[in-house]
């Protein structure tokens, strides 16, 4: 008895934390928030890895820029549908830039980031190749992979 | 003496009336103000990319890169249309003079004599040689015609009213420089980019309640004015960016930390890239140049 009264009052809790925190946020909208800022964050230290070496920042190593091409690759190209959940947009969850327009184009936003996928594994199939023109191109298309999906779909801070 | 009084009163109303109005009529360039000047594509098309036109003006299914028109501006005056610029002689602008484009983004004055609203960044426009207008126009006559009509815009009142334009002019449009002091032909030329073409200043410098930019807090972020969130400030105060990490960005648009352009600034980067790099190297000099605003 005193355990499912602590049950409902915890259940309770649960229900009302997200609420308070954000309006009419999903449960664990700001753990997406956070899951998606850090897939951002695997792109950008990946490529910058191999963009610092294309710019002559840092020494080229062929093994290190082929390592992070595929960790690039990897995770650009694994399932995310976890981390685009409908109704974490900009007018659901506090800080979200996520436009509701991803939801809306549901199709073409997934095409957006297949193309991601597809610039990145051809990135890491030049990486290791110390090739910095080919190299320096594949970033480039990983560049504007970025953009394509930035321009529609995130709104400016 | 009082229906004298009156009648002075009136006068003045009235004449205040005349003045201003002709003070806001739409204007245009003297007759012959492109005597002697021939145009040459190739360089047009360096002023095409530099002044953003295919930015607003192509296709909102972006599968097309026509210059058909019609992707919507949603702002807080209103939806703002852009029109169809395409080389078609009825649907596009293919049978405007040059004279035509010249007043157009010079004055904001269409052919038939009308206000064009400032959404067209004529306020910028209006600081570019007539030689550069010239290339552009015939630069323009060899783009793909199309036969999209043009839509109106929506706006609200009183935004509606498109003879209250001219007094927006009025206050607004001037082909002074923002940006007084450029010492070198590199620094001159990112000027000219960044004040007459690529109208930086629509979208990063805030505006006044007269809707025209506050030049105090020149290019230091503001409002988006279509859509929710913020641009953001490019002065030295809000942005500590290299002149080459700003020529990277120019060309590839990816940031120092490789985070990516976004939202309109993609398009921008587009155009960017297609100058020649020394373009882009001027326009980085002028945004290492401005004075660090708060």
């Amino acid at each position: 008895m005193k355990i499912a009264t602590c049950c409902t009052i915890a259940l309770f809790l649960m229900q009302s934390i997200p609420v308070a925190a954000g309006g009419h946020a999903a449960p664990g909208a700001q753990g997406i928030l956070k899951a998606r800022a850090a897939q951002m964050t695997l792109y950008s230290f990946n490529l910058g890895f191999i963009g610092d070496m294309v710019r002559g920042k840092t020494a080229y190593q062929a093994e290190t820029a082929a390592a992070a091409a595929n960790y690039l690759a990897a995770v650009a190209a694994a399932d995310q549908s976890v981390i685009w959940t409908e109704g974490t947009d900009t007018t659901a969850v506090q800080g979200s830039r996520a436009l509701p327009a991803i939801w809306q184009n549901a199709p073409d936003f997934d095409a957006r980031v297949r193309q991601m996928a597809t610039a990145a594994t051809a990135l890491s199939d030049v990486a290791g190749s110390g090739d910095m023109a080919a190299i320096g191109a594949a970033v480039g298309q990983v560049g504007t992979a970025c953009g394509a999906c930035h321009k529609p779909y995130r709104q400016p801070k | 003496m009082n229906t004298r009084r009156i009648v002075w009163l009136l006068l003045i109303a009235a004449l205040a009336a005349v003045t201003l109005s002709w003070a806001v009529r739409p204007k245009t360039l003297p007759a012959d103000a492109l005597a002697g000047l021939t145009g040459e594509a190739m360089r047009g098309e360096v002023i095409f990319h530099a002044g953003g036109c295919a930015s607003c003006h192509m296709s909102p299914d972006e599968t097309s890169t026509t210059l058909s028109g019609g992707r919507r501006f949603q702002t807080r005056f209103g939806v703002f249309i852009a029109p169809n610029i395409s080389s078609d002689p009825e649907y596009g602008i293919g049978s405007w003079t040059v004279w035509d484009l010249a007043n157009a983004m010079h004055h904001g004055t269409s052919p038939d004599g009308r206000h064009y609203y400032p959404a067209f960044p004529y306020a910028a426009y209006a600081r570019m040689t007539l030689a550069d207008i010239v290339d552009l126009k015939t630069y323009l006559d060899t783009l793909p015609a199309d036969s999209t009509p043009s839509q109106p815009h929506a706006l609200t009142f009183p935004f509606n009213i498109r003879a209250a334009v001219g007094l927006w002019k009025m206050l607004h449009l001037s082909t002074d420089w923002v940006m007084t002091e450029m010492p070198t032909p590199e620094l001159a030329r990112g000027r000219y980019l960044a004040e007459a073409l690529a109208h930086c200043g629509e979208c990063h410098t805030p505006r006044n309640i007269l809707a025209g930019l506050n030049k105090a807090r020149w290019l230091a972020g503001g409002p988006n004015p279509s859509g929710e969130g913020r641009i953001p400030n490019i002065t030295p105060a809000g942005l500590d960016w290299s002149k080459e990490d700003l020529v990277i960005y120019f060309t590839s648009g990816l940031t120092p930390d490789y985070d990516s352009a976004g939202g309109e600034m993609t398009e921008v980067i587009r155009n960017l890239s297609r100058l020649p790099s020394e373009d882009r190297a001027a326009l980085a000099a002028y945004v290492k140049a401005l004075p660090a605003v708060r």
